[in-house]
């Protein structure tokens, strides 16, 4: 029998509590270096989730204010502002307001010129203030925009107008007789020649020598002054040559490159009534003859019509221009976009296209048209079809309200 | 006759044995342990090196986009420094007319003795990021690369951090493009 070693009672007892202690210690410690653990942790996530939430804060701001641009456009000013929306789980409202600055006069309300830049003086466009605040919770950002709407200016000095030769076939029409949308005459009889929008023109203002080629029973009309050119109603003026739609519409280079598609969605037959500015940078219509792709296909509707491949530069294909480029003349990549076969409909306002050919049938257009293409490509008109110059229609599309000019921005 | 149960315990070889496989399984565990702990302290650092270098340019891109902002083209807002290892710039952040208050000009600057990257406003000089061991702006004027030529050219910035972690055992880069909206604005 195995003999009891140990002897039963106090120290028992004493190494007991002991025990006891010890582990109370230990659990103390591992308690405390757990909260601190937990601390330690909750803090950092605490910081990762404010510099995230912030971050995203600002993202949502800038959405705001570019949700409120847009708003713009459509809406202008006066209707419904604030814009309010929601992004990321962010909500965002914009308000907007008139630009106030003290130039040294006393306050009032700031302007922008292309020009002369900003100014307390009323020239130029109005500048408005754009507010984004963005908040989720106690999370929150700002950020401030300055935009003004971007006017239009178009130059429009004939019904017709074209950087190269022109042929006109058929019984098509081209009138520089000031006409009103519904098709009557301002005033035939008036002769003055200023230059401004409300004044008879010439039928076709040629920017370059080349030859204006009549067959058939094409008919011109036009401001008086020019009935004697040879053909009648035709100048011939190089003073301003437009290579760009933008130079046209007096904007600046890249100004419209928002509006930019391509012309595919507007092929041969278009249901679609165009309005506004309508951009494409390939062929737009037909490139075939009638017959043999289903259809030439209408234009209908009103606005700016721009069809343009902005690598295209007309004096890059000019052997007699210093700029030529042979390369870049047989690329097709640069080669102008074509206006086709467009064989009906009514269209009220600006057709700016590269190259032209046809317009056919019976189409009406009210306001002008431009070629910008430089080299020798006939731009025909065959049919019955009709241009009017119109300065009513010219006038409806300078108040087209293009995408606004982005001035400043900073966050705040 | 009943069997005497064996309570004589290990042998002295026995518990030998066992203490040396012990010892042994113990030492490989021990720094099995000790090889995870540092691969785990090593990624923690990494970690947080990333996170402070990603914070500070951040912070450093957000604030830079602001470079330029000139309501009234009064202020001649722009930029003021532009090095491979530093951007300044100048914005009439409060709309006065002019950029003399202090937070209107700030300049973000490397230095290489310290690793940090520094923002400077005003005459105050406070740090961004800590262990970054290299910074470079690079200037251009379009967002296809073309690099700038003046100040007055300069639309879009790319900027490479690079950083350690605290013994070193540990880097990464930064790469990042900032747009100078105020300066491509018409």
């Amino acid at each position: 029998m195995r003999e009891e070693t140990t002897r039963p009672g106090l120290a028992r007892t004493s190494e007991g509590g002991f025990a006891v202690a010890m582990v109370l210690v230990v659990l103390v410690c591992l308690g405390m270096i757990a909260a601190a653990a937990t601390m330690m942790t909750a803090t950092d996530i605490k910081l990762s989730g404010l510099y995230t939430f912030s971050s995203a804060a600002g993202a949502a701001a800038t959405a705001g204010l570019e949700h409120a641009a847009g708003h713009f456009v459509t809406n202008g000013s006066d209707t419904g502002w604030p814009v309010t929306g929601s992004t990321g789980g962010y909500d965002y409202t914009v308000t907007i307001s008139r630009d106030v600055h003290d130039f040294g006069t006393g306050e009032t309300f700031v302007w922008h010129d292309k020009d002369l830049g900003y100014n307390g003086l009323g020239i130029g466009d109005p500048v408005w203030v754009l507010v984004s605040t963005a908040t989720r919770g106690d999370i929150r950002a700002v950020q401030r925009m300055r935009i003004t709407p971007r006017s239009l200016t178009v130059e429009a000095q004939s019904a017709l107008q074209s950087n190269s030769g022109v042929s006109l076939h058929g019984n098509i029409t081209v009138s520089g007789i000031n006409t009103r949308p519904d098709g009557t005459q301002v005033d035939p009889s008036d002769t003055s020649v200023n230059g401004v929008c409300d004044e008879n023109k010439p039928a076709i203002r040629m920017t370059d020598d080349e030859d204006v080629t009549l067959q058939g029973t094409p008919d011109l009309y036009g401001n008086e002054t020019y009935a004697d050119n040879d053909p009648p109603y035709v100048q011939y003026d190089d003073s301003v040559v437009w290579h760009t739609p933008e130079e046209v519409l007096g904007l600046q280079s890249g100004a419209l490159d928002s509006y930019k598609q391509s012309g595919e969605q507007y092929g041969t037959n278009r249901p679609d009534t165009l309005s506004g500015i309508v951009y494409v940078t390939d062929d737009f219509g037909s490139t075939g003859a009638c017959a043999t792709d289903g259809g030439c296909g209408n234009i209908q509707g009103s606005g700016i019509l721009i069809i343009h491949n902005p690598l295209y530069n007309p004096r890059e294909h000019d052997p007699e221009d210093p700029m030529y480029d042979p390369e870049k003349a047989s690329d097709p990549a640069y080669a102008p976009a074509n206006m086709g076969n467009i064989n009906g409909g009514t269209f009220k306002g600006i057709i700016i296209a590269d190259k032209i050919n046809k317009i056919n049938g019976n189409v009406d257009i009210y306001g002008a048209i431009m070629s910008l293409t430089e080299v020798e490509i006939d731009m025909i008109g065959a049919g019955t079809a009709e241009i009017f110059y119109s300065c009513q229609s010219i006038e409806q599309v300078e108040s087209t309200i293009v995408d606004p000019v982005r001035l400043s921005w900073v966050a705040d | 006759m009943r069997a005497t149960p064996d309570t004589a315990g290990f042998t002295l070889v026995e518990l030998l044995v066992g203490m040396i496989v012990v010892a042994v399984l113990g030492s490989s565990l021990v720094t099995l342990l000790r090889v995870q702990h540092h691969a785990y302290n090593d990624q923690n650092a990494g970690v947080l090196a990333m996170q402070n270098a990603r914070a500070g340019l951040d912070m450093m891109s957000k604030e830079m986009r602001n470079a330029g902002f000139d309501p009234y083209g009064l202020a001649g807002a722009g930029v003021t420094e532009w090095t491979a290892t530093s951007f300044g710039y100048t914005a009439d952040l409060n709309d006065d007319g002019d950029v003399l208050d202090p937070d209107e000009v700030v300049t973000y600057l490397y230095d290489p003795d310290d690793d940090l990257l520094v923002r400077r406003e005003g005459g105050v000089q406070a740090t961004v990021a800590t262990r970054v061991t290299d910074l470079e702006f690079r200037y251009w004027s379009d967002e296809a690369g073309t690099p700038a030529s003046t100040a007055a050219e300069i639309e879009q910035i790319r900027i490479r951090m690079e950083y350690e972690t605290a013994e070193g055992a540990l880097t990464g880069s930064l790469t990042t493009t900032v747009a100078l909206r105020n300066q491509i604005y018409e």
